[in-house]
C-alpha cells in the first residue's frame, strides 16, 4: 500500500503498522469534556497515549486564605463556590466541623431538613454526571432529560432558600430558613417521580451496547491503588470496597436511616456510573424515610451571634458527592479560623488520571476522565 | 453592709474532663509506646489529643519512618490518608497528617514540625502515593520543600509566582 504512493516516505513501517510519530496534544483549558477549566497535556502516538499530565489551578480562588479573613458564618458562602454542584453537602461539610468543635446540639427538625436537602443534592449531583458522561461519550439526549429532572430539585431548593445553585442554606447550629408550608408534599412527590425515571434511565442506558462497549473495562483499577492514593466515594467504592463515612464513621442522623451502600466489582467506568445510578436510589430512600419522621420544632439551635471556636483542630469529613469532603480547622479561639484546608476529593480522585490514560486509545480519555467525575471548582478551590 | 452579704467570688469549676478526649489521649499513649518499642523512643516528641482523636508529634528525622512502620503495622494498619495540611505558626510550620486504618477503624493525627526557614521535610510519596500533590500544594502555597519528592513543582499558582500565600507574613500587596 504504502509502496504505491511513490515517494520515499512510506507511511507503513516494518511491521506493517501505521508509521506515527510522538506529538504533544494539548486538551484543555477550556474544552467541553473536561467540565470546568482542566488542561491536560497529553503524550500521543498515533491514536495511542504515552502519558498524560494534568495542570490544574485555572479557577484557583484561594479559598483557604480567603477563610482566614472571614467569621465563621461568612465563609459558609465560600464553600457553596467549591463543588457548585454540590453546594449543600459543602455547605454541610463546613458546619459540621464547626458544630463538633463547639459541640452543639442540632434540634432534631433540622437535622432532618439538613438529610433531605442533602441526599437531594446528591441526586442532582449524579444526575447531572449521568447526563454529562453520556454527552461526552456522544449521547445528546439523556443531557437534556436529566436536566429537567434536576431543574425540579433546583425549584424545590429555591424554593427552601432562594438561591438555584449557591444555597448558603445551612448554618452552623441548623438551617436558615424553616421548610415553607406544602414544600415537603412537593419533595415526597418528586421522590415518587424520580424513583420512576431511574428505572426508566436504567433501561435506556444500562443495556445500551454502545455505552458498555465505550466503558466495560475502560479506566480499571483495584482497591489497593485507591486506598493508596486517597481516593473516596464512588472511585474507590466501585472498586469493589465498601466505604461510605455515611456508614463507617456515621455523622449526623444517618444511623436512623435504612440503606445499602452499592459497590462496584470491576472498578472500570461502567462500575462507576451504576454506582451513581443505584446511590440515587438509596438517597431517594433516606428522603423517604426523613420525610416520614421530620418532627416539628426549631430549625436553629442555640448558637451564640458570633461564634469563637475553642482554640484547637478539628478535622471532620462527611461522604460528599464525590467522596470523603472534610475541612480541617485550627483554632486560635478567635471568631475567624486561623487556618482552614479542605480535603477535597475531587483534587484527589483526579490524581491517579495519568495512570489511567497510558496506554489507551485517545477516544477513551474522554471516557476515562468523565468517570472520575470531577468538578474543577473543588480541585482547584 | 455586712461582712457576709459581700458577693463572694466563685471560682469557676473547671470544666469535667471530656471522656472522648480523655480516651484519644490514652490511645495516643499506646501508639507512643508502640513506636518507642519497635523504633526509638525519641521518635515521639509530645502525645495527646487533637480534639477527640489521638495525636502524635513525630521528630522531623523519623517522619517518614513513623508512618510507614504505623502503615504496615498489624496493631494500628493505618492504611488511608484522610487529610494533610500545613499549618504556618509564627515560629515554625508544622505539617499535620490525619491517618485512618479502614479495617481496624483507628483514626490518628500525627504531626511534625520544620522551622519555617529553610522549611523542609522528607516526603511521604513512598509511603502513600496519594499525598503527591498535596504536597506539592503545601509546597506551593505555604514554602515547604519535600525532601524526596518526585515532581515537586507548583500546583495550583503560576510557575513565576513569587512567595507562598498561606505563609502569615504574605502580602498579597506589593511592598
Amino acid at each position: 500500500m504504502g509502496g504505491k504512493r511513490g515517494n520515499d516516505v512510506s507511511l507503513i513501517d516494518e511491521q506493517n503498522q501505521i508509521r506515527t510519530e510522538e506529538m504533544l496534544l494539548n486538551v484543555g483549558p477550556q474544552h467541553p469534556s473536561t467540565h470546568g477549566v482542566f488542561r491536560l497535556v497529553v503524550k500521543i502516538s498515533g491514536e495511542t497515549i504515552l502519558d498524560a499530565e494534568p495542570v490544574i489551578g485555572y479557577l484557583h480562588r484561594g479559598t483557604e486564605k480567603l477563610a482566614e479573613d472571614l467569621q465563621y458564618t461568612q465563609i459558609i458562602p465560600y464553600t457553596d463556590r467549591l463543588d457548585y454542584l454540590a453546594a449543600m453537602l459543602n455547605n454541610y461539610a463546613f458546619c459540621h466541623t464547626v458544630e463538633q468543635a463547639l459541640e452543639l446540639e442540632i434540634p432534631e427538625r433540622a437535622e432532618y431538613l439538613r438529610i433531605i436537602v442533602m441526599e437531594l443534592q446528591r441526586v442532582a449531583s449524579h444526575l447531572l454526571f449521568i447526563g454529562t458522561y453520556l454527552l461526552d461519550l456522544g449521547a445528546m439526549s439523556p443531557f437534556l432529560y436529566v436536566f429537567a429532572d434536576r431543574e425540579q430539585i433546583v425549584q424545590l431548593f429555591n424554593e427552601i432558600c432562594g438561591a438555584r445553585l449557591t444555597y448558603n442554606y445551612l448554618r452552623v447550629g441548623g438551617v436558615k430558613w424553616d421548610a415553607p408550608p406544602g414544600w415537603l408534599d412537593k419533595v415526597e412527590a418528586f421522590v415518587r417521580y424520580m424513583q420512576e425515571r431511574l428505572s426508566m434511565y436504567d433501561e435506556l442506558i444500562t443495556g445500551n451496547e454502545i455505552f458498555l462497549a465505550r466503558t466495560r473495562g475502560i479506566g480499571v483499577f483495584d482497591t489497593d491503588t485507591a486506598l493508596a492514593h486517597g481516593m473516596s466515594g464512588i472511585n474507590l467504592r466501585s472498586t469493589g470496597f465498601r466505604w461510605d463515612l455515611r456508614r463507617n464513621k456515621p455523622y449526623s442522623i444517618y444511623d436512623r436511616f435504612d440503606f445499602e451502600i452499592p459497590v462496584g466489582q470491576n472498578g472500570d467506568c461502567f462500575d462507576r456510573y451504576y454506582l451513581h445510578l443505584l446511590e440515587m436510589n438509596e438517597s431517594l430512600k433516606i428522603v423517604a424515610q426523613a420525610l416520614q419522621q421530620v418532627p416539628d420544632g426549631p430549625v436553629l439551635g442555640k448558637v451564640p451571634k458570633l461564634i469563637r471556636v475553642p482554640a484547637g483542630e478539628y478535622y471532620s469529613g462527611i461522604e460528599g458527592a464525590r467522596g470523603e469532603l472534610g475541612f480541617y480547622i485550627v483554632s486560635d479561639g478567635k471568631d475567624k479560623p486561623y487556618r482552614m484546608k479542605i480535603r477535597k476529593p475531587s483534587f484527589l480522585n483526579l490524581q491517579l488520571l495519568p495512570k489511567l490514560l497510558r496506554g489507551q486509545n485517545m477516544a477513551n480519555l474522554i471516557a476515562i476522565l468523565g468517570a472520575v467525575d470531577i468538578v474543577l471548582g473543588e480541585v482547584d478551590a | 453592709m455586712s461582712e457576709d452579704a459581700k458577693p463572694t467570688v466563685k471560682k469557676k469549676a473547671p470544666p469535667p474532663p471530656n471522656p472522648r478526649v480523655e480516651a484519644a489521649k490514652a490511645a495516643a499513649e499506646e501508639i507512643r509506646a508502640y513506636i518507642s518499642a519497635l523504633l526509638s523512643p525519641k521518635a515521639v516528641e509530645e502525645c495527646g489529643a487533637a480534639h477527640v482523636h489521638p495525636m502524635l508529634r513525630i521528630r522531623r528525622e523519623d517522619w517518614v519512618e513513623v508512618v510507614s512502620l504505623l502503615k504496615e503495622s498489624t496493631e494500628y494498619h493505618l492504611n488511608y490518608v484522610e487529610c494533610m495540611a500545613g499549618t504556618d505558626y509564627s515560629d515554625y510550620i508544622e505539617i499535620v497528617l490525619y491517618v485512618q486504618s479502614t479495617d481496624l477503624g483507628h483514626f490518628v493525627c500525627l504531626k511534625t514540625r520544620t522551622p519555617r526557614n529553610p522549611a523542609e521535610v522528607p516526603s511521604l510519596c513512598g509511603v502513600h502515593p496519594g499525598v503527591n500533590w498535596e504536597e506539592r500544594e503545601i509546597y506551593d502555597l505555604l514554602g515547604v520543600t519535600f525532601t524526596g519528592h518526585p515532581d515537586l513543582r507548583r500546583i495550583m499558582l503560576d510557575a513565576d509566582f513569587v512567595g507562598h500565600p498561606l505563609r502569615k507574613d504574605y502580602s498579597a500587596w506589593e511592598t
